[in-house]
C-alpha cells in the first residue's frame, strides 16, 4: 500500500498523466457503475421521438440530457452503457493477447532452437496478413457478437507483446539466478513462470495500456465496416457508425461518442506514456 | 554474408509460404460464394452445379495444392466477380495505393521531423506542447470519423476541395491527411524521444565538447541516430498502416487495392482476396527483410544470426 | 462548373437552339456524372450479377423488351409479340438497328446472344433467370421463337434489362475478337458508346448519334463508384457530380432545394418478415403469427424511419405486380388484439424467439428490424437478434440455417416470381407449406392466360392473408438526389435509364 501510493505521488508529479487518470476514473466509474446511474432504458426506444438535439424533453418526463438517437434512445444512457461495452472490449482484447503474446514470447525467448524459430515465425506470418482480413475471416465464420469481437481484436493483436517479451526472455534467461535455477534442477514451466514472467511484467503493463486504447479506436472502426458488435448492442464505435447518417441534422449523435472516444484514448495514452516513462524507459520503442 | 542473405531470403519466402496457408484455409471457412454469387431465386440445383464448375466441392487441401501448383506459376486464378486475372486487378491498382501512401507519409515526415527536432532539442517549450498535443490527437481520433469530418468542412461547407476521386493533387491532401494523421503522431514522439536519448549519450557530449556546432550535432550526429529505431517500428507498422488506407480508400472513393480488397473480402471473390494478401505479404516481408539486411551490415555480429 | 457554363450558354442560345430543334435532329449537350455505391465488375453484360454493373450496362446494351416508368413492358429490340402456342413467344425484331462497330442486329445476334449466355460452361451468373428457355429459333431474319419446356407466362420478365444476360450483344465483333471480347470494350446497340473504363474510379460513355431511340440529349456520361454516402452527398452539393443513388430519408428536406433536388419512387422490392414455421417454434401457430401481424406498427416505422417514403403493402407482392389487387388490406396495428390472440394461442406471457438477418444490406434494413423487435416487446415478445454478414447470410439460408422471424428481402413482379420460390413446400427460400396453396400456385404458373391467372393468385391471396405466413412490411423507396436541373425519370426496378435524361 505504501508502495502503491508513493508510485501514485511520482506519477502524479505529471500534471497531464495527472488528467489522463482521472479521464480514465471517470470513464472506469461511468462503466462500472453506469447501469444504476442512467436516466432512461439505454434499449428502451421511441421511434416517433427520435433524433431529438440535447435538453429535450423526453415522452413520460425527463431530459434528454444529450438527445436521442435514431430510433429515439437516451443518447446519453448509451453513452454511459457504451462506456461499459467499449471498455471491456478493450479490456478484455488487450488480456487476451497479452496471455497469447507473452505465451509465445516467454517459451519462444526461452528455446530458441526449433519452438522458438517457429513461434517467431508465426508472428511474421501474423505481421504480413492485413488486420482487416483476419478479423473478416474470424466475423464471417463466428458471426458478429461481443465475444467473437474480443476473439478477433486478442488474436491479432498479440505480435507487439511476443516480440518484446522474447527479447527480454533472451537477455533474462543469461542472467545468474536463471542459470542458478536451472542448475538447482528447477522444471522449465517453474524457470518460465517464476523467474521469467515476473521480470518482463513493467513491459507488458506499458504494452497494455497503450494497446487497450488501440483496441478501441480498432473496435471502432470495425463497426465502421459493420464487423462490429450486433446493432442493438451499444458501443462507442457503433454509435458513430450509425450516427455518420444524421450528421447532417442530428450532430449529436455521432459527436458525442466520436468525443469520448477521443477523450477516453488521450486519456488512456497519457497514462500509459507516464507509466512508460515510470517503468521502463527502455521501451521506446514499444509502440502501437 | 552470402548465406546469411540466402538463409534471410529463405525464411521469408517460407514467411510467405505461410501467409498463403492461412490465408487460403481462413477465407474459406466463411463460407463460398456461390449463394452470394447467384441471383436469390436461383435453385439448389443451381448453386451445386455452380460449386462443382468452380471447384468448391472439391476437399479444402486438394483445392490449395492446385492453387499452389498454379501459383507457383504466377497464374493466381481469375477473379469471380470481375471474371478477369486476380493478380492483375490487384496490380493495377498499386500505382494509386503507392501514391496515396507516398503522400501520405511525405505530409507526416514533413510535420513530424522538425516537430520532433524542434520538441527535443528545447524541451518543456512551446514547440514540445503542440508535439505533444499533435502526436495525442493524431493518435486518438478514429481515422473514418477524421476523414468525415475532413468532407464535411472542406468540401461540403468550405467547397475548398473535391471529396472523391483521383487525378488532381487537390483530390489527394484529404485522403493524405487522414490517412498521415496516425503515423505523424506515432513518428512525431518516438522520434522525439529518441532525440532525448540521443542528445544525452556520451558521444554526442563529446562532439559538444569538441566545439561542434548545435545544428551540426542535431543533424549530422543525434538525428541520424535517431531515425534507426524510428525506421524499425514503422517498417513493422507496414501493414498496419495499409489498414488505414482500406477505410481512407473507402470513404474517399480513391481508386487503391484497399478497396478491391474490402469488396473481394465481402463477396468472398477468393481469388483477389488471396492476391491481394499475397501482394502484400510480400511487400511487409521485403521491407522487414532490408532492415534486417541493413541491420547484418551495420552489425557483424548478426550475420550468423 | 464547366456544365453550369455550358448551362448558362444553352441558355442565352436558347432562341437559336429551338429553332434549330424545330428543323433538325434534336441536339445532343452537356454532360452527366453519376455516383452509386460500386464500380462495374465487367463490360460484358452476361457476365456479372451486380445491380451498379446493370446500369451502365443498360447505357450500352438493350434487350428485346423494355420497362417504362409506369413499370409496363415496352418494345425495344422487338416490336411486337405473341404466342403462336403456349410454349412459344415469337418476336419481331426492330428493323435498321446497327451495333456500334456498324453490324446489324438480326434474328442471328439475338439467338447468339441467348445460345451463349444459356451455355453452362459459360458460367453466366443470371442464367437462371433465363434458364427456362429451352432454345432461341430463327424463323426469318427478323423474327425469332423463344421456345420452352412447359408454359411460361412471365417470358417477358426473362427478356427485359433486369434479367441481365438477356441484353443483345454483337455475334460479328465476338466471333473476330474472342469471347473476352466485351470485358474491356463492350459494343452494343444503346443509345450510349463505350469511351473508357478506369476501374474503381470511372467509367465514361458517349451519345451515339444513330441510337434507333433517338439519339441522346446528354452527350457524356460518366460513372463513379463511391460507396460512402456522405461522400456521395458532398459530391452532389458541391457540384462533382450531378445524381447520386440511395440518400438516406433524413437528407432529403436538404437536398430537396437550391441547386439540387430528390427524385424517389416505390422500389419493387419489398421488406417483410418470413415466419419458420417448419421448425418447432410458437411460429407453427397461426394465431401467433396473426398476433405479430397485428402487433407491428408498420405505419409508424415508415414515418419515422422512412420519412413517409415508400409503399406500404397488404401482401408480400409488390403492388404493382401482376395480379396485386387495391383493395387488399394489411392487419391493422393493434397490440390489444396481438395480447389477446396470443393469449388464446396460449402464450399469455409472450415467449422468445431468434431473428434472423443481414445489416447494412438495404435501406434502412437495421433501423427497421430494431423497431420491430421493439414493438414486439411490447406484446410480450422477446426477440433475440442475430445479425450476420452478408456472406455468411447467403450460405445459411442455403442450408436452411435461418430460425424464428427472417427478414430476407425480396423482388419480382409476379406472383410467380415471389409467393412460389418463397411459399411453395420445399423451395430452398421457402419457411412454409400448405398444399391447398401449392396447387394454386402450381396451376399460376402453368398458363399465360392473365385472366385465369388473376382468379387464381386471388385465392392464393386470400390464404396468404388468413394464414399469415409473412409480415407483409412495405416496398422501400429509391431515393435520388439531382441536380435541379435534370429531368430524369426512375425506374421501380432501380436499374438507371438515361434514354430521355436532359438537363433543362
Amino acid at each position: 500500500m505504501q508502495g502503491f501510493l508513493a508510485f501514485l505521488r511520482r506519477f502524479a508529479r505529471s500534471k497531464l498523466a495527472l488528467f489522463g487518470l482521472v479521464i480514465v476514473a471517470i470513464v472506469v466509474f461511468a462503466a462500472v457503475f453506469g447501469r444504476w446511474l442512467v436516466p432512461f432504458d439505454p434499449f428502451a426506444q421511441n421511434i416517433l421521438g427520435r433524433l431529438k438535439p440535447p435538453f429535450s424533453e423526453a415522452r413520460n418526463g425527463g431530459i434528454h440530457l444529450l438527445g436521442t438517437e435514431a430510433l429515439g434512445r437516451d443518447v446519453f444512457s448509451r453513452l454511459v452503457i457504451g462506456a461499459q461495452v467499449s471498455l471491456l472490449v478493450g479490456v478484455a482484447s488487450v488480456a487476451l493477447s497479452s496471455v497469447v503474446g507473452i505465451t509465445m514470447g516467454i517459451l519462444a525467448g526461452y528455446e530458441d532452437k526449433y519452438l522458438g524459430r517457429i513461434l517467431m515465425g508465426i508472428t511474421d506470418v501474423q505481421l504480413a496478413i492485413p488486420f482487416l482480413v483476419l478479423a473478416l475471416a474470424v466475423v464471417a465464420v463466428l458471426g458478429p457478437s461481443l465475444f467473437n469481437l474480443i476473439m478477433v481484436l486478442g488474436l491479432t493483436n498479440w505480435v507487439q507483446y511476443a516480440r518484446v517479451v522474447r527479447a527480454e526472455c533472451l537477455v533474462l534467461r543469461e542472467r545468474e539466478y536463471v542459470q542458478a535455477a536451472r542448475a538447482l534442477g528447477a522444471s522449465t514451466p517453474r524457470i518460465l513462470f517464476r523467474h521469467l514472467l515476473p521480470n518482463v511484467m513493467s513491459s507488458v503493463i506499458v504494452i497494455s495500456s497503450l494497446l487497450v486504447a488501440k483496441m478501441i479506436l480498432f473496435e471502432s472502426s470495425l463497426s465502421f465496416l459493420g464487423l462490429g458488435v450486433p446493432p442493438s448492442t451499444p458501443t462507442w464505435g457503433a454509435m458513430i457508425a450509425e450516427g455518420r447518417n444524421y450528421i447532417a441534422n442530428a450532430w449529436w449523435v455521432a459527436a458525442i461518442p466520436g468525443f469520448a472516444i477521443f477523450i477516453t484514448v488521450i486519456g488512456i495514452n497519457l497514462v500509459g506514456d507516464r507509466l512508460r516513462d515510470m517503468l521502463d524507459p527502455r521501451l521506446k520503442q514499444v509502440e502501437n | 554474408m552470402l548465406g546469411y542473405v540466402a538463409s534471410r531470403l529463405i525464411y521469408a519466402i517460407l514467411v510467405v509460404f505461410g501467409v498463403s496457408v492461412a490465408v487460403f484455409f481462413l477465407i474459406r471457412i466463411g463460407g463460398d460464394p456461390s449463394a452470394l454469387f447467384l441471383p436469390p431465386e436461383a435453385s439448389l440445383e443451381d448453386i451445386a452445379a455452380f460449386r462443382t464448375q468452380m471447384g468448391f466441392d472439391r476437399p479444402i487441401v486438394v483445392q490449395y495444392l492446385d492453387f499452389l501448383g498454379r501459383a507457383v506459376q504466377g497464374d493466381f486464378g481469375q477473379s469471380l466477380r470481375y471474371q478477369q486475372p486476380a493478380m492483375q486487378l490487384v496490380l493495377e491498382r498499386v500505382p494509386a495505393t503507392l501514391q496515396l501512401s507516398a503522400a501520405a507519409l511525405a505530409l507526416s515526415l514533413l510535420i513530424s521531423i522538425p516537430l520532433a527536432i524542434l520538441a527535443a532539442t528545447h524541451r518543456g517549450s512551446i514547440f514540445d506542447r503542440v508535439g505533444l498535443v499533435v502526436s495525442l490527437i493524431g493518435q486518438s481520433f478514429p481515422t473514418f470519423w477524421l476523414a468525415i469530418m475532413l468532407i464535411l468542412i472542406f468540401s461540403e461547407h468550405l467547397r475548398m476541395l473535391p471529396p472523391s476521386g483521383r487525378g488532381t493533387w487537390a483530390h489527394l491532401i484529404m485522403p493524405a491527411i487522414a490517412l498521415a494523421a496516425y503515423s505523424t503522431a506515432i513518428i512525431t514522439r518516438l522520434l522525439r524521444s529518441s532525440m532525448i536519448e540521443v542528445l544525452q549519450s556520451d558521444y554526442v557530449r563529446t562532439a559538444r565538447g569538441k566545439g561542434l556546432s548545435q545544428g551540426r550535432v542535431v543533424f549530422r550526429h543525434a538525428l541520424r541516430n535517431a531515425a534507426i529505431p524510428t525506421l524499425t517500428v514503422i517498417g513493422l507498422q507496414v501493414g498496419a498502416l495499409l489498414g488505414g488506407a482500406v477505410i481512407t480508400e473507402e470513404i474517399f472513393a480513391y481508386p487503391g487495392i484497399g478497396r478491391l480488397a474490402i469488396q473481394a473480402i465481402a463477396n468472398r471473390d477468393f481469388t483477389v482476396v488471396q492476391a491481394f494478401v499475397l501482394f502484400m505479404a510480400v511487400l511487409i516481408v521485403s521491407i522487414n527483410l532490408l532492415v534486417d539486411l541493413s541491420y547484418g551490415l551495420l552489425d557483424p555480429r548478426l550475420r550468423k544470426g | 462548373m464547366k456544365r453550369r457554363l455550358a448551362t448558362g450558354l444553352a441558355g442565352a442560345l436558347l432562341c437559336t437552339t429551338a429553332l434549330l430543334a424545330a428543323f433538325g435532329p434534336a441536339v445532343a449537350q452537356e454532360e452527366i456524372v453519376i455516383a452509386q455505391a460500386n464500380d462495374a465488375l465487367t463490360m460484358d453484360p452476361a457476365k456479372h450479377s451486380a445491380f451498379p454493373t446493370a446500369n451502365i450496362m443498360f447505357q450500352l446494351y438493350d434487350a428485346l423488351v423494355t420497362m417504362d416508368g409506369a413499370g409496363q413492358f415496352q418494345p425495344a429490340l422487338a416490336t411486337e409479340w405473341s404466342n403462336p402456342e403456349p410454349t412459344t413467344w415469337r418476336f419481331k425484331l426492330r428493323e435498321g438497328v446497327t451495333f456500334h462497330n456498324g453490324e446489324p442486329f438480326n434474328a442471328a445476334a439475338v439467338k447468339f446472344s441467348f445460345d451463349r449466355a444459356l451455355d453452362p460452361a459459360f458460367q453466366a451468373p443470371y442464367r437462371s433467370r433465363i434458364a427456362a428457355i429451352q432454345s432461341v429459333e430463327i424463323v426469318d431474319d427478323m423474327t425469332v421463337d423463344f421456345k420452352t419446356a412447359a408454359p411460361f407466362p412471365t417470358m417477358l420478365f426473362s427478356l427485359y434489362e433486369a434479367s441481365f444476360a438477356a441484353l443483345i450483344v454483337p455475334p460479328g465483333y465476338i466471333e473476330a475478337n474472342g469471347p473476352e471480347a466485351l470485358v474491356n470494350a463492350p459494343v452494343g446497340t444503346g443509345p450510349y458508346k463505350f469511351v473508357e473504363w478506369l476501374k474503381d474510379e470511372r467509367v465514361v460513355l458517349e451519345a451515339n448519334p444513330d441510337y434507333w431511340g433517338g439519339a441522346p440529349e446528354i452527350e457524356r456520361v460518366t460513372f463513379r463508384p463511391i460507396k460512402e454516402v456522405r461522400t456521395r452527398i458532398a459530391e452532389l452539393t458541391s457540384g462533382g457530380v450531378d445524381l447520386i443513388v440511395d440518400v438516406p430519408p433524413e437528407d432529403v428536406a436538404s437536398l430537396d432545394q437550391g441547386d439540387t433536388k430528390i427524385v424517389t419512387k416505390g422500389s419493387d422490392f419489398i421488406y417483410f418478415y418470413a415466419f419458420d414455421t417448419l421448425k418447432e417454434s410458437p411460429l407453427q401457430n397461426k394465431l401467433v403469427r396473426q398476433a405479430i401481424n397485428y402487433a407491428v406498427d408498420v405505419a409508424a416505422i415508415q414515418e419515422a424511419l422512412l420519412g413517409g417514403l415508400g409503399t406500404r403493402v397488404a401482401l408480400t407482392l409488390p403492388t404493382d405486380a401482376f395480379a396485386y389487387d387495391a383493395s387488399w388490406e394489411p392487419y391493422p396495428y393493434d397490440p390489444a388484439k396481438a395480447k389477446e390472440l396470443l393469449a388464446e394461442a396460449g402464450y399469455p406471457d409472450g415467449f422468445t424467439i431468434p431473428l434472423t438477418s443481414r445489416q447494412g444490406r438495404y435501406l434502412k434494413d437495421r433501423e427497421i428490424m430494431e423497431a420491430t423487435i421493439g414493438f414486439l416487446a411490447e406484446v410480450g415478445i422477446t426477440v433475440e437478434p442475430n445479425y450476420l454478414e452478408p456472406g455468411v447470410w447467403a450460405t445459411v439460408s442455403e442450408a436452411k440455417g435461418r430460425e424464428g422471424i427472417i427478414f430476407p428481402g425480396w423482388s419480382g413482379r409476379d406472383p410467380d416470381l415471389v409467393w412460389y420460390p418463397l411459399l411453395y413446400t420445399g423451395q430452398y427460400q421457402s419457411y412454409y407449406s400448405n398444399p391447398e396453396l401449392d396447387a394454386l400456385l402450381d396451376a399460376g404458373r402453368k398458363t399465360i392466360d392473365a385472366e385465369e391467372r388473376k382468379a387464381i393468385y386471388a385465392q392464393a391471396g386470400a390464404i396468404i392473408k388468413e394464414e399469415a405466413p409473412h409480415l407483409p412490411m412495405l416496398q422501400p423507396p429509391l431515393i435520388y438526389a439531382v441536380d435541379a436541373t435534370l429531368s430524369w425519370e426512375p425506374r421501380t426496378d432501380s436499374i438507371i435509364n438515361l434514354r430521355g435524361a436532359s438537363f433543362e
